[in-house]
């Protein structure tokens, strides 16, 4: 395995910290995600993906257990993070897995809305 | 059925900070007072989607958010309703928002089209198709001269007291 290189993320009250799995990167995400987060998460995210090709990822785990609410201003930067793995050539595509809190509500239908967003490509457990 | 008649309203000036609270405040009360959790985080995701559009777009002064419980033939309601000061731009772009949301019969697919047109454009009213879709609320606008009043409402089943 390449060494593994993305810092976390840490901003009033949201984190986002990665590892290495053996088949691509694990993030664990936690917090409130609001409108000032996507100034961060935008970055992080272009930051996630450059170092997904680089280690051919396949696949992004999101654990989500203490993600407690994520705006629509998370979303879109969700969205466009998505929208370059579609865009991705075959070989170099990665699949992104949520893995939901059933106990936070909101996270199923949101995940489920990128799930329509990328289809083959966002998975939701 | 019991009494669906209550009220919490908070008067702020629009602060990113007083949304995650007031979020958690309304989620919690609603945990207490509706028999289904997932109604509660329906309404919190409308409280904090609506409180952030009065941050991102109000045109200063005071703001209010109201969340009411309200009996309607004897059925309960949940409506959260938001004021605040507009400038024209803004009004405008409301209306035109809304008017997409009136035309647009299903709130699913017009939330997977604002998704996707929030990849090319601000203010694509991405929040409100959110709550339209995720929320399931129905929405309503009005304006009074700059004052901007936005509704949202579903219906709830209330939490039997012994």
């Amino acid at each position: 395995m390449k060494d593994f290189a993305l810092p976390p993320m840490v901003k009033d009250g949201f984190s986002v910290v990665a590892s290495a799995t053996s088949d691509g990167i694990s993030l664990k995400v936690s917090g409130n995600g609001d409108m000032e987060t996507p100034a961060s998460l935008a970055g992080y995210l272009k930051a996630l993906h450059a170092e997904a090709l680089r280690l051919s990822a396949k696949q992004v785990v999101i654990e989500c257990e203490d993600l407690y609410f994520m705006s629509s201003a998370c979303v879109k930067c969700l969205v466009t993070w998505l929208d370059g793995v579609q865009k991705l050539e075959d070989p170099k595509r990665y699949a992104v897995r949520f893995r939901a809190n059933p106990n936070l509500h909101w996270q199923r239908r949101s995940f489920e809305a990128l799930r329509r967003f990328a289809p083959g490509i966002v998975y939701v457990d | 059925m019991p009494n669906a008649s209550a009220a919490i309203q908070f008067d702020y000036r629009p602060r990113v900070r007083l949304v995650a609270n007031a979020r958690a405040l309304v989620k919690e009360l609603c945990d207490d007072v509706l028999s289904d959790p997932d109604a509660a985080s329906r309404i919190a995701l409308t409280a904090h989607e609506m409180m952030e559009n009065v941050v991102k777009y109000s045109a200063g002064g005071q703001s209010s958010v109201t969340v009411e419980l309200r009996d309607r033939d004897g059925h309960a309601y949940v409506l959260v309703r938001t004021k605040n000061r507009a400038g024209p731009d803004q009004v405008e772009r409301l209306r035109l928002v809304f008017d997409q949301i009136d035309r647009a019969a299903d709130p699913l697919a017009f939330y997977d089209e604002a998704i996707v047109r929030s990849l090319k454009a601000e203010g694509s009213g991405l929040g409100l198709a959110r709550i339209r879709a995720e929320a399931e609320m129905s929405l309503a606008m009005s304006v009074e001269g700059d004052e901007v009043t936005l509704s949202a409402e579903t219906p709830v089943h209330l939490r039997e007291r012994s």
